[in-house]
């Protein structure tokens, strides 16, 4: 006796709607639905959509089974929504077929097989399909479409929607969040080319499967909404996709990393960057900036700094600070650093207070060298540590050094001071700079094109030989100098607003304040008699390492060139 | 505003205007500034090209119509290739670069080839480039030099079938080991199945077009020179100068105990599958008792533990019955300044390789030491070892032919007398590098 329990079910007698679910009782079996049906002029139907489990389809017209042929294709947004694994072939399927009647009247049949070990159920469905005018006219396509991922912020009130969208260009396909506010996607989003949806849909939807991947930032989300992809298609409105919101981090660095996760070719990211990352990123960048005044700065002075002194030197700490005493060691057998000189750590790094703060009793206790350390209270990166510093000094003059800078000789200050003194077209002067081996490891910065970025990068030229091979000789002007030792006029300082803070993490913020400086008619110097040991480990990746490193890079570098384009380049 | 104090050139790197000089022409041509380059530097590996490299830049910076010379070799130091150019004491450079395509070799860190690299030449401005290398280098240094310095001639010291080869230029089939005697883009395609005969026919003309970048080719052997004439160098542009050797003086012949005969036997270097040390101990395990007290084989040899698991467990099933028997010593490996304490002990110095080698290092470094050898009959070593004269040959991969002929000279007091007295003395690194210096002003190699 048949167990009627046992039987396999279709939950609806109709796929081109919503997925049909094959089952028995609760155990779900597969799955089909079809996206779009259509007959050219000639009779080729081709039936296209997707399906799970054991299942195999055929066609019929007017009850008679039709010769078809079968391709398959993956699915991504399938398998990611429903939670399957792509089998062999893919998810999804395109029937091809061609019908005795090109006006068929009645209804086109599918019928589906459902397996299930020895038992099998047959299911048919009635398709409409679409007709075309001509043998490949693709252009009144019924969209496809997916969000992947939706990202609030809820500071700027922008809404990141990454996903992807298969349409011909004269449909309307919008972004709608919930309070009804519809966002179009060819406005609002950056377009680009991804290859798993062109594997997937080229074929069948040929350029309207180009650029399918889209970044679109909108308004009007709050987290927890869900957003809608929606499309108006004969008349008819229909959801592509919808997907819950989540929240991007608040802090620069955090967004940066959840935005950064949607990667696109390293050659569109300029475009990318400046429609979608820039407005939040530089927002919050500001927004978190503007806590700093509020912030409790700690400020301790170890000694007597000499009363009127020529310059104070400031040097900011991050990730290790057992570079003060050798830094110690030099200065303090300098008698013009002695008589002339303020010295400034700014300590950077949340993770060295603790420790540094009873290093510098230690350390004044043994070496007699006055000096005072500044607590931001927050990390505030290298431009923000050093203005920091600078607004906790006083001298008419102020060297920017990094820590694990040291001078080769004493004396190393006057010769640098005297070039601003002597001229004052100079706007920013710095020091030969040498490697632990001797070699050259800053002789002035030069800007290169690399267009396969679009952007103008930092070059450090003559880096890794002999110093002899230095081709300065003598004080020589140059389009930018290292931060890692940078002389400058307080004056000059303020005028220009001193470092910028708003690059992410490193990279451009010492061409940038030279570039502020040239760009007022100031010369940037550079005086190769002064020499340096600088440890800096050698990083020589255009780009930096990983790919989180790379598009922060590259965001500085688009930056850079947006403020500084007339001046770069025209060395 | 004009920022003119170091005016660049654009790049792609482009030839900068050349300083004016005001030395005369005649002398600019005498004095020669050479650039020697190197795939890997001795201070971190001690193959023999590195060696001849090194001791070449050190030769060319004490000899007459040299200006000055430099070094730069290619170095791995745990960072990978960052493309950083640094100085490793004066006038010596490393590069950390490599190669990320064996194919075609191309340069792993592109971007410090047109930058850092080309920075290096325009500064040292070197007369000549002599290289000795593209391996882990890359070949596109190569152009830029040309790019920079047009006047800067470049010598190329071939030290094995690279280019001819794609399988680590060894010219040995791929699988089976069988010796390749000429390459043809169907032929490697064949010993390279993934990679089509279109592949190696782009790889050729890539290395070729390449190579007409290269002034003047130099090759320590007539053999590796003849292979480079078939595969397509110009005959006109490739010499023969073997590499140069140290001066040290010869060894004494070892001191015999009464009675005693010329019966030590010993090899030096890398164990691997190319080096015959498996022919020899076959050849060893095919004597008679009596014919194994007769003589004794010492091996001084490195990095068995790096090869193959079958191949060390066929190296040590081997050898396990001859140390038993006292036929075979296994000495182990040593470091270059202990050479010379280690040949002291044997009579005779053995090469079996079963490739074709180009100049063995060990065959000149016994030839320094006063050992005469028995070489394989076979490429660079039948030629740098004249049979019954200064040495003998074996049939390359035949252990029977070995065994007669140790068992023959361990016999025969008169054999090592005669080849012993008939070595000639290498040439020396000041030597080599004199060669190399008519060569620049002649285009001629003359004997040093």
């Amino acid at each position: 006796m048949l167990d009627i329990t046992r039987q396999i079910e279709a939950s609806a007698a109709t796929v081109e709607e919503a997925p049909v679910i094959f089952a028995i009782g609760n155990d779900v079996l597969g799955a089909l639905k079809v996206d779009s049906s259509r007959v050219t002029r000639t009779g080729k139907l081709v039936i296209e959509g997707w399906c799970v489990g054991d299942v195999t389809l055929s066609t019929s017209e007017a009850e008679q089974m039709l010769p078809v042929r079968l391709a398959r294709h993956a699915r991504p947004d399938v398998s990611q929504t429903l939670k399957v694994e792509e089998p062999e072939g893919g998810l999804g399927f395109r029937l091809e077929t061609r019908l005795q009647d090109a006006n068929p009247t009645a209804p086109i049949g599918l019928t589906a097989l459902v397996r299930n070990g020895e038992e099998t159920a047959s299911f048919d469905f009635a398709l409409r399909p679409e007709r075309l005018d001509g043998e490949h006219a693709v252009q009144r396509i019924k969209p496809l479409g997916f969000i992947e991922s939706a990202m609030v912020c809820s500071v700027t009130g922008d809404t990141i929607i990454v996903g992807w969208l298969v349409a011909s260009t004269d449909t309307r396909v919008f972004l709608e969040n919930e309070s009804g506010d519809g966002f179009l996607i060819e406005e609002h989003a950056f377009r680009y080319d991804r290859r798993d949806v062109w594997d997937a849909h080229g074929g069948t939807y040929g350029n309207a499967a180009r650029n399918a991947a889209f970044i679109a930032r909108i308004q009007g989300v709050h987290v927890g909404e869900r957003v809608n992809l929606v499309t108006e298609f004969s008349g008819k409105r229909q959801i592509l996709s919808t997907a819950g919101s989540s929240l991007l981090p608040i802090s620069p660095l955090g967004a940066a990393r959840a935005l950064f996760g949607v990667t696109v070719p390293l050659s569109d990211f300029h475009r990318r960057v400046e429609q979608i990352d820039r407005p939040i990123l530089e927002r919050l960048l500001q927004i978190q900036q503007g806590e700093w005044p509020s912030l409790e700065v700690k400020v301790r002075q170890l000694g007597s700094p000499p009363a009127a002194p020529e310059v104070s030197v400031v040097v900011p700490l991050y990730g290790r600070s057992d570079f003060v005493e050798h830094q110690l060691l030099e200065f303090v057998r300098d008698p013009w650093f002695r008589a002339h000189a303020e010295l400034v750590y700014v300590i950077d790094d949340p993770a060295l207070l603790e420790a540094f703060v009873p290093q510098a009793e230690a350390l004044f206790r043994l070496y007699g060298l006055p000096f005072r350390w500044v607590w931001g209270a927050v990390n505030r990166g290298f431009s923000g540590a050093n203005n920091l510093g600078a607004a906790h000094s006083s001298a008419p003059k102020i060297i920017f050094l990094n820590s694990d800078a040291f001078p080769r000789q004493p004396g190393w200050i006057q010769p640098l001071l005297e070039v601003l003194d002597a001229d004052p077209t100079v706007g920013a002067i710095g020091p030969r700079l040498v490697f632990a081996d001797g070699s050259i490891q800053h002789a002035g910065m030069e800007f290169l094109r690399r267009e396969e970025f679009h952007i103008w990068v930092n070059h450090h030229p003559w880096r890794g030989l002999d110093t002899a091979l230095d081709p300065a000789e003598g004080l020589s002007f140059l389009p930018a100098i290292t931060g890692a030792c940078l002389a400058i006029t307080r004056d000059n300082f303020e005028r220009i607003g001193g470092w910028d803070t708003g690059y992410l993490i490193g990279d451009f913020e010492d061409s940038d304040l030279c570039l502020k400086l040239r760009d007022q008619g100031y010369r940037i110097g550079y005086l190769p008699s002064v020499e340096l040991t600088h440890l800096e480990r050698q990083s020589f990746r255009l780009l930096g390492e990983g790919q989180f490193r790379t598009s922060v890079v590259l965001f500085n570098a688009f930056r850079h060139q947006s403020r500084w384009n007339h001046l770069l380049g025209t060395e | 505003m004009s920022i003119s104090a170091s005016k660049r050139a654009a790049r792609p790197v482009k030839p900068r205007p050349r300083v004016p000089t005001v030395r005369a022409r005649a002398e600019v041509a005498s004095r020669e500034r050479i650039l020697v380059m190197s795939h890997a530097h001795p201070d971190f590996s001690l193959g023999g090209g590195e060696l001849a490299a090194y001791n070449l830049f050190k030769a060319y910076r004490e000899a007459d119509g040299v200006e000055e010379s430099w070094f730069l070799a290619r170095a791995d130091r745990g960072h990978g290739a960052t493309g950083g150019i640094s100085l490793r004491r004066p006038g010596e450079y490393l590069w950390e670069q490599a190669v990320h395509d064996w194919h075609r070799m191309k340069a792993a860190h592109q971007e410090s080839v047109t930058t850092w690299f080309a920075d290096l030449i325009r500064r040292l401005r070197p007369t000549v480039v002599h290289t000795h290398h593209y391996a882990h280098l890359g070949l596109e240094y190569l152009r830029v030099i040309k790019e920079v310095s047009p006047q800067t001639r470049i010598v190329l010291t071939l030290h094995e079938y690279m280019a001819i080869c794609r399988h680590n230029g060894q010219m040995v089939k791929t699988g089976k080991f069988r010796l390749c005697h000429s390459s043809s883009a169907d032929d490697c395609a064949a010993c390279f199945p993934g990679t089509s005969a279109e592949d190696f026919w782009l790889r050729k003309h890539f290395f070729q077009s390449y190579f007409t970048l290269v002034d003047q080719f130099v090759s320590p052997s007539e053999f590796l020179r003849q292979r480079y004439i078939d595969w397509g160098i110009d005959p006109e542009k490739i010499v023969v100068i073997e590499n140069g050797q140290s001066s040290e003086e010869a060894l004494p012949p070892r001191a015999l105990p009464r009675g005693g005969r010329r019966n030590h036997f010993g090899f030096f270097g890398q164990i691997n599958p190319f080096k015959g040390i498996d022919v020899l101990l076959e050849a060893l395990a095919s004597l008679t008792p009596e014919e194994q007290a007769g003589l004794l084989v010492e091996v001084h040899g490195a990095n068995l533990e790096a090869q193959s698991e079958a191949f060390q467990t066929r190296i040590e099933s081997l050898r396990e019955p001859l140390l038993a028997s006292g036929c075979l010593r296994w000495a182990g490996p040593y470091q270059p300044h202990e050479m010379r304490d280690r040949v002291a002990g044997v009579d005779w110095v053995l090469v079996p390789s079963v490739w074709w080698e180009n100049s063995p290092m060990v065959i000149q470094e016994s030839f320094v030491l006063g050992r005469p050898l028995v070489v394989s009959k076979l490429g660079g070593m039948a030629e740098k070892v004249r049979h019954g004269v200064d040495g003998y040959h074996c049939a390359a991969g035949n252990p029977r032919d070995w065994a007669r002929t140790l068992v023959a000279l361990a016999a025969d007091a008169k054999a090592w007398e005669r080849a012993h007295a008939a070595i000639r003395r290498p040439v020396s690194h000041a030597e080599c590098a004199r060669s190399h210096l008519v060569l620049l002003q002649t285009g001629r190699a003359d004997a040093a």
